[in-house]
């Protein structure tokens, strides 16, 4: 376990070697070396879990401190490495995950001119999220908090030419850097509070979760509030969810990899990890239920109506998320993780798949010019098949376990209600429709692609500008997905079936145990999933699987079986269609409110007050320029005046000395 | 009656016999070696200034602190501390001058003995007791430095520069013995260690003949440190001088004469802390300013760094003033701070002269800012590189040995409640980068006049320099701990 150092090592080699002798490598190596990386970090995460499993439950968190980072008076932290269950799981997939979508990359991105900086920024991706999630302390999770948010940005902007690759990035960081500030203060005030920012005590000396009981309800609250800004800027949760979809802009292993499977659930990971504190705050758990629940109903609503593949899929991440923040809200944390779990397989499934279908027409991502895949590229239609089924949440596939218990969390436990079960199912048929609905515009139906024209057109594929001129004549065909693309949408297809099983009610309680020893606290409600089962649930197992399948089958009658009727809708509809098109028009606002109003601002000072700074300092420079020429001019070489300064001189001291003693 | 002769206690001032007998084998040698030979001379003065750290270094283990001929000398570990930093900024000035003096042909025989001559009247300041001591070691040390100003024979300036330090230095130095004689009349001692008893909870310390004394001796200080309105002669001198001579007399002769100050006020005249302080904290103030507000229209490198080094010295003056014995702590960290900032500003200063003698040719010194030093960068990389460290560290900047010093002197001025010491301090701190980072500019973004022409090759006795003053320039900063604890270890000044 001690060895948990070098999964972070590992990412840290395939970004120095990408960066500092990328240029000197043949074409495809940067891809091959970081894939390398990753499943040599991939295998060390499963030695440590291996190993952490080995131990008995209530030895399974182990502080794995490399050494001492800040030795301030008054505060220490150490760059420590927490190893429990939930960490190693974050752990698996990151790396996990991250190499099958690594390998897929190298295929993916074979004729990007940027192959160096993707896979340098990757891997500096995947070491920033290790540190997150294996940090022992909020400083160090800050760290890697920060370095995801920088990662993200960077391959968001990969295709930095494009305007709205660049606009997304900033904005991307912009809104995470919003949601930095509000953990910093967290940070602050918890520091202030407690002395210390370790999760838990090392020693004598207690952690943060060691200090919670006996601190005001009102502290508590605002720490946690201020620690949940940060989960719901980088996990896309209303209202700071303006960012994910427009980071759809990056490359699609970028969105497969950060935007859905790893970073984004990094404020789920927070509010599991912080548990204690969040139990303690009810005030924040009723914050979080309800931004999770809008979340998820609002963003499955704009899911129906985007045009883009790409973007269909980032309203279900967001929406997904919801479902977490939910289950995190209602107590049932277990359930949460286990959905980030399964989500993390479906939704890499389904991006890959979409980037195979993305990637077979140039580049083209639009929805309407898609249509008739099936038969071009089977390997995207089944991968995008067995994706949808899983988020549909139909049995056997993963999502149905996992999301069921969810949706069981909202209805019976103890801070859930009936309101929040319902909301719950219905966003479970709306996620059936909308992601089936995108299915079979893309793979049914005829063919309304156009090779010649979408080359270059759509946004999200690599080709350099120059580099399109290049293309040979046959380039006009379909991109073929090649091994490299296919073998990452097996192993996720298989997981994505699978995932689920680790715990079936009165079947299988393996992920129960598994996650056992971070979540077995005294909170009866809060045991992941202890008391799921029995009839209530398979009540509710039974109707969301129902929902599911009603979500699909609209799916095929409005866009298979009678496509017209879909448009009629939309017609008759155009109010709440515009409304939905527009996204609530909460970009428009935040555009109006924050981005509008302060470049305005920004212009006012840059005229008014900024020249004046100027001019001060200008002025400044110019009298000591003024009083240096002056001086010069005393100087004149003469040693008689020299000696004559020297007597002023000795004047001055007297008077200093002397004349002052004599005074006194 | 019969004089009982004090004993002799050679060992005590070893490093100074070992230096001036050095001195006096290097001259008689240069007898009988051919004029080619002579950087020999050169190896031999820098071993003896090598034997006379290891005879330092001994001491400082050794029997320390003690009195010795009369009281006169006062070996402790302060003197040996800036009498090792002196003897640093010697074999460093002595390597800087090995190839200078061939190349510029200024061979002459006599350069290194008096190189010798000077470095051992430095010593003797180190450990000076006395006032007579203090005069005669100044006297050996500004004899030295006359002649080795003017020793670039053949030039002009060299020989106008000589005789302004000469002139003037005489000049200065009557108001000194004149003080001396004063403070005599008035207590009857020229004793360090005699004043200090004489003048504990005595009614003299109102005595206008000891304050007259006091402010005369304080004008000889002022001038052999070049503090402002003293200072007109360094510009002149220093840019007159042979590069070499310059580095050595910027560093040296200001180790020593400020630790022969340090030695007189805090050690013999505590008593008239108020007046001293007042004095030097209005020197101070002027000298701050006129030095780095002087610096900033300079065009020629010498004479820049000439009014950099009266700038330092004000920053210098600063942590004197805030030395008040009354208060332990308060004492211990200014003294602290002139110790380390003197042992930081000999590397940041030599190492920035290195790099002037290392772009001087023979037919020209290469000394305009504009001319010479622009697009420096492109021809000689590492040249620059090594040049804006130095710059930077005299600058103050942070990660570098000038930044730790003035650190800990602004610290100090502001501990013992000299806040407006800090403040003018940290004030021409900024101005000053105006002409430390115009350099840098300058060498980073101009255009090279001298591109077609090959770069010179740095000899290695200057590479030697230049590697020792940047690895001390940047250890320092980043590590302080190490010189900064040997400084406080050295705090003992004067045995009772």
């Amino acid at each position: 376990m001690d060895l948990v150092w070098l999964t972070l090592l590992f990412p840290l080699l395939g970004f120095a070697v990408n960066a500092l002798l990328g240029g000197r490598l043949p074409r495809r190596a940067p891809g091959i070396v970081a894939s390398l990386a990753m499943l040599a970090a991939f295998a060390v995460a499963i030695y440590v879990t291996a190993d952490l499993l080995a131990l008995p439950h209530e030895q399974q968190g182990r502080d794995v401190i490399l050494y001492n980072w800040v030795p301030v008076a008054g505060l220490t932290v150490p760059l420590g490495l927490w190893v429990d269950p939930l960490s190693a799981l974050m752990l698996l997939i990151v790396t996990g995950v991250g190499f099958l979508i690594f390998v897929y990359a190298t295929g993916y991105m074979a004729d990007d001119e940027g192959q160096r900086r993707f896979f340098a920024n990757m891997s500096i991706f995947v070491l920033a999220m290790l540190v997150l999630v294996l940090a022992d302390n909020f400083m160090l999770l800050l760290v890697g908090w920060g370095g995801v948010g920088f990662a993200s940005y960077a391959l968001i902007a990969h295709y930095f030419w494009r305007p709205e690759a660049a606009g997304a990035a900033v904005k991307a960081f912009v809104v995470n850097t919003l949601g930095d500030v509000g953990m910093m203060l967290g940070m602050f005030l918890m520091f202030r509070e407690f002395g210390t920012l370790q999760y838990f005590g090392r020693g004598t000396a207690p952690g943060v979760f060691d200090q919670v009981a006996g601190t005001g309800v009102g502290t508590l609250a605002a720490i946690t509030l201020l620690l949940l800004v940060g989960a719901v800027a980088k996990s896309g949760q209303f209202p700071l969810h303006v960012w994910l979809p427009d980071a759809m802009a990056g490359p699609t292993p970028v969105s497969a990899l950060i935007h859905a499977a790893t970073m984004v659930t990094a404020g789920v990971y927070l509010l599991a990890r912080a548990w204690p504190l969040y139990e303690a705050a009810p005030f924040t758990l009723g914050v979080i239920i309800w931004l999770g629940a809008i979340t998820m109903v609002g963003a499955a609503l704009l899911g129906v109506a985007q045009s883009n593949i790409k973007r269909v899929l980032a309203y279900s991440t967001i929406s997904q998320l919801g479902y977490m923040f939910l289950a995190a809200g209602v107590g049932a944390y277990g359930a949460a993780v286990f959905h980030l779990m399964t989500h993390a397989f479906f939704k890499a499934l389904l991006f890959l798949a979409a980037g195979v279908a993305i990637h077979a027409l140039h580049g083209e991502e639009e929805l309407p010019r898609m249509g008739g895949l099936r038969r071009v590229v089977p390997s995207a239609w089944l991968a995008f098949g067995v994706g949808g089924l899983a988020i549909a949440g139909i049995p056997p596939f993963s999502g149905f376990f996992s999301k069921d218990e969810i949706i069981w969390s909202a209805f019976f436990s103890a801070r859930g209600n009936a309101l929040l079960g319902l909301l719950a199912l219905l966003t479970g048929g709306l996620t059936a429709f909308y992601v089936f609905r995108a299915f079979f515009l893309a793979f049914y139906g005829a063919a309304r692609y156009n090779l010649h024209a979408a080359e270059g057109a759509a946004p999200g594929h690599g080709h350099e500008p120059a580099q399109e001129h290049d293309d040979q004549p046959g380039d006009h065909a379909i991109h073929a997905p090649s091994f490299e693309m296919k073998l990452p949408l097996a192993v996720l297809g298989v997981l994505a079936v699978v995932g689920g099983w680790a715990l079936i009610p009165g079947l299988t309680t393996l992920f129960e145990e598994y996650l056992e020893p971070v979540f077995a606290f005294p909170f009866a409600y809060a045991s992941p999933v202890g008391h799921a089962g029995g009839a209530s649930y398979w009540t509710v197992a039974v109707v969301a699987a129902l929902t599911g399948l009603a979500g699909i089958g609209l799916a095929y009658v409005l866009y298979v079986a009678r496509p017209a009727l879909a448009t009629g809708l939309a017609t008759r509809f155009a109010g709440a269609h515009r409304l939905l098109d527009r996204r609530y028009y909460i970009d428009a606002f935040y555009d109006l409110a924050f981005v509008r109003s302060f470049r305005a601002l920004a212009r006012a000072l840059s005229d008014g007050f900024d020249r004046l700074l100027d001019d001060l300092v200008d002025g400044v420079a110019a009298i000591f320029r003024e009083a240096s020429e002056a001086l010069r001019e005393v100087q004149t070489g003469y040693v008689r005046n020299y000696a004559l300064m020297i007597l002023g001189g000795t004047v001055l001291i007297f008077a200093f000395v002397v004349f002052r003693g004599l005074v006194q | 009656m019969e004089i009982a002769p004090p004993p002799f206690d050679l060992g005590a001032i070893a490093p100074f016999l070992i230096v001036a007998v050095g001195a006096m084998i290097a001259l008689l040698a240069d007898l009988f070696i051919p004029p080619a030979r002579r950087p020999a001379l050169g190896y031999f003065a820098l071993g003896t200034t090598l034997v006379a750290i290891g005879a330092c270094v001994w001491l400082w283990g050794g029997a320390v602190p003690r009195l010795a001929f009369a009281n006169m000398i006062a070996v402790d570990r302060f003197g040996l501390f800036v009498t090792i930093v002196t003897l640093i900024g010697a074999a460093l000035s002595i390597l800087l001058s090995v190839d200078f003096l061939q190349e510029q042909r200024l061979g002459y025989g006599e350069y290194f003995p008096l190189m010798l001559f000077t470095v051992s009247g430095m010593i003797l300041l180190a450990f000076a007791n006395d006032l007579i001591t203090f005069f005669i070691a100044l006297e050996i040390l500004s004899l030295g430095l006359y002649i080795l100003a003017g020793s670039a024979r053949g030039r002009a300036v060299s020989q106008e520069s000589a005789i302004k330090y000469f002139l003037l230095g005489s000049f200065s130095f009557g108001f000194l013995v004149y003080g001396t004689s004063l403070i005599y009349g008035a207590t009857g001692t020229t004793n360090f260690t005699a004043l200090r008893v004489a003048l504990e909870g005595s009614g003299l310390t109102d005595n206008p003949l000891l304050l007259a004394g006091l402010a005369l001796v304080l004008v000889g200080f002022a001038f052999k440190l070049a503090l402002a309105p003293f200072h007109m002669w360094t510009p002149d001198v220093y840019s007159g001088a042979p590069t070499a001579v310059t580095a050595f007399m910027s560093v040296g002769t200001k180790v020593a004469t400020f630790a022969a100050l340090l030695r007189l006020v805090t050690g013999a005249l505590p008593a008239l802390y108020a007046d001293w302080s007042n004095a030097l904290f209005a020197l101070a103030i002027v000298t701050m300013i006129l030095g780095n507000l002087a610096a900033i229209t300079q065009r020629n490198i010498k004479r820049m760094l000439a009014y950099s080094s009266i700038g330092q010295a004000g920053y210098v003056l600063v942590a004197v003033v805030a030395s008040d014995t009354t208060q332990p702590g308060v004492n211990d960290a200014a003294q602290s701070s002139v110790l380390f900032y003197l042992l930081a500003y000999t590397f940041m200063n030599l190492g920035a002269f290195a790099v002037v003698v290392a772009l001087a040719r023979p037919d020209d010194e290469r000394l305009d800012l504009d001319r010479d030093y622009a697009g420096l960068a492109r021809r000689q990389p590492l040249l620059a590189a090594a040049m804006a460290v130095f710059m930077l560290s005299l600058g103050g900047i942070p990660l570098t040995a000038g930044f730790m010093g003035k650190l800990l002197v602004f610290r100090a001025a502001i501990e013992a409640g000299y806040w407006p010491l800090a403040v003018v301090g940290v004030l021409t701190s900024a101005v000053a980068l105006a002409f430390y980072l115009r350099v840098v500019v300058r060498m980073y973004a101009g255009e090279s006049r001298h591109a077609e022409e090959r770069p010179a090759r740095v000899p290695v006795p200057l590479a030697v320099v230049l590697a020792v003053c940047l690895v001390a320039t940047i250890q320092f900063g980043i590590l302080p701990a190490i010189p900064l604890d040997a400084a406080r270890g050295a705090l003992t000044i004067t045995a009772p």
